[in-house]
């Protein structure tokens, strides 16, 4: 109980400290810089072939059982439903948790065990605000991104993939399926993503920096970290679905 | 004029305690050298009054304001007053040095004179021949190295207060001799001081006061006007001050 006090404490201090992020010099603009780039550019590969084959499969699944059935047009919906609704979200947050959620707590962990978050303390600069607030800032700007880019390039998968079975019009093929698209399921996905990602930054972030003294505590907080994301991330979504679709 | 007050400074680690009733003043341009056995608590008092370490109990003043209990603004003011100097030299890992040096300066002063900090840096690379280190990460360089940029990063502080955690820690004896004539250079300067070391040639050459430390209590004040000042530096026996610098 103690630790979630803690926790939701941090993450106070963690906006009252966003709140003032502007009047930041420089110094954190360039962590901020370096958060985007790692987390996001640095995982457009990863991203790019995962959406692609994703997009592909749910394709080569669902032309296979909706054909039996002379439902292939059920595909454009299934693509939404899968690919835009949930995957692309919650694949997007996994990655982000394995690249960024363990990178930024065990980078976090290390500071503090060679005294790197003392030394930003005895300069008067706030460990919340320089390392957290950017990290912050910088995995939900690179999540929110990385999410947009997984749909376009899984849709761009799925279109890939139909034309192997039956040569179809790029231009058909996308009016059938923004057709089925709403506003709104763009926009939960989009709220989805942005979710996930402050939630991944602050439990990475805070478990770094629960590390006290030893070198050994590093790798400990990192699977908890990994851990707590991943829950966090698939009660989220639930919770998100229920709010949206099912109501 | 005092520019540092220490009030009964406690801290503990559960039920122990570390720092016990700790109350000493520091006036501006004086230096006091702490110095004690291994476990005495030094180098966490520095941490204390450094603004790093909340006190369990008591209050640390810089130039009369709490350097914990003030608004952001104030504490960001102290702190730009305050040079800390750590026992390992503590550099960020992932910035590289000339960044590294520039952080502080940077981070409260976004219009800096870059070319004048960069000309002072350099000279300070010169004095303690560190050689072209400005683009490299500090995983690259020696332990020396580190811990001497750390004093570079604290002089273009121009600090009123520099705190120094042993400051001939890790050093060979030429190092040594390079740090002491800069801390010396800085003091007549009129920046006070506040170091931790056994290193009686420090005491001699920077001490103003001395303060001995033993399980988390001051056991021994002594300014350097007392007459018998040398004569209690040499009573203290060596060998039970654990100063690594004197086993080197």
């Amino acid at each position: 109980m103690n630790g979630f006090l803690e926790f939701i404490h941090f993450t106070a201090e963690t906006w009252r400290r966003l709140l003032t992020y502007t009047r930041q010099r420089q110094a954190s603009f360039t962590v901020l810089l370096r958060q985007i780039m790692f987390t996001g550019y640095e995982a457009l590969g990863l991203i790019s072939f995962l959406a692609l084959t994703i997009g592909g499969l749910i394709i080569l699944q669902g032309n296979n059982i909706l054909g039996n059935f002379g439902q292939g047009d059920l595909i454009y919906v299934i693509l939404v439903t899968v690919v835009v609704r949930e995957l692309s979200s919650i694949l997007t947050a996994l990655i982000v948790i394995a690249r960024s959620g363990t990178a930024i707590s065990t980078e976090l962990g290390n500071m503090v065990v060679n005294q790197e978050i003392d030394l930003l303390l005895s300069f008067g600069i706030s460990p919340v605000s320089y390392l957290v607030v950017s990290r912050l800032v910088g995995v939900v700007v690179a999540t929110f991104t990385l999410t947009i880019y997984f749909n376009l390039v899984a849709l761009l998968g799925g279109w890939l993939f139909s034309s192997f079975f039956s040569p179809i019009n790029f231009n058909f093929f996308f009016s059938r399926l923004f057709a089925e698209l709403s506003f709104l399921d763009i926009l939960i996905s989009v709220f989805k993503s942005m979710v996930f990602g402050i939630g991944i930054a602050l439990i990475s972030c805070y478990q770094g920096l629960k590390v006290n003294i030893a070198s050994t505590e590093v790798p400990q907080r990192t699977i908890r970290a990994v851990v707590l994301s991943i829950v966090f991330v698939l009660f989220a979504d639930i919770l998100i679905t229920l709010m949206f679709y099912i109501s | 004029m005092n520019i540092l007050e220490v009030k009964n400074i406690n801290w503990y680690l559960e039920d122990e305690k570390i720092l016990d009733d700790i109350d000493f003043t520091l006036e501006e341009g004086q230096s006091i050298i702490i110095s004690g056995t291994y476990e005495s608590g030094k180098s966490l008092l520095l941490k204390v009054i450094g603004g790093i370490t909340p006190p369990s109990h008591g209050r640390v003043l810089f130039l009369g304001r709490d350097v914990y209990e003030s608004p952001d603004e104030t504490i960001d003011e102290i702190h730009q007053q305050i040079a800390f100097i750590f026992q390992e030299g503590a550099l960020l890992s992932n910035l590289n040095i000339r960044e590294n040096l520039l952080l502080p300066l940077k981070y409260h002063n976004p219009r800096l004179d870059l070319p004048g900090i960069t000309r002072e840096i350099e000279e300070f690379i010169s004095y303690f021949s560190l050689g072209h280190i400005l683009d490299k990460r500090p995983a690259a360089l020696p332990n020396v190295k580190k811990k001497l940029l750390s004093f570079v990063r604290a002089a273009i502080l121009h600090p009123r207060l520099m705190i120094v955690d042993e400051p001939l820690f890790n050093l060979d004896l030429d190092n040594q001799k390079l740090v002491l004539k800069l801390l010396r250079k800085i003091h007549k300067s009129g920046i006070s001081m506040l170091i931790v070391s056994n290193s009686r040639d420090l005491i001699k050459i920077l001490g103003d006061r001395w303060l001995v430390m033993d399980r988390g209590r001051i056991v021994q004040d002594v300014s350097s006007s007392d007459p018998d000042f040398d004569k209690k530096l040499n009573t203290i026996s060596l060998t039970d001050l654990v100063g690594v610098e004197d086993e080197i």
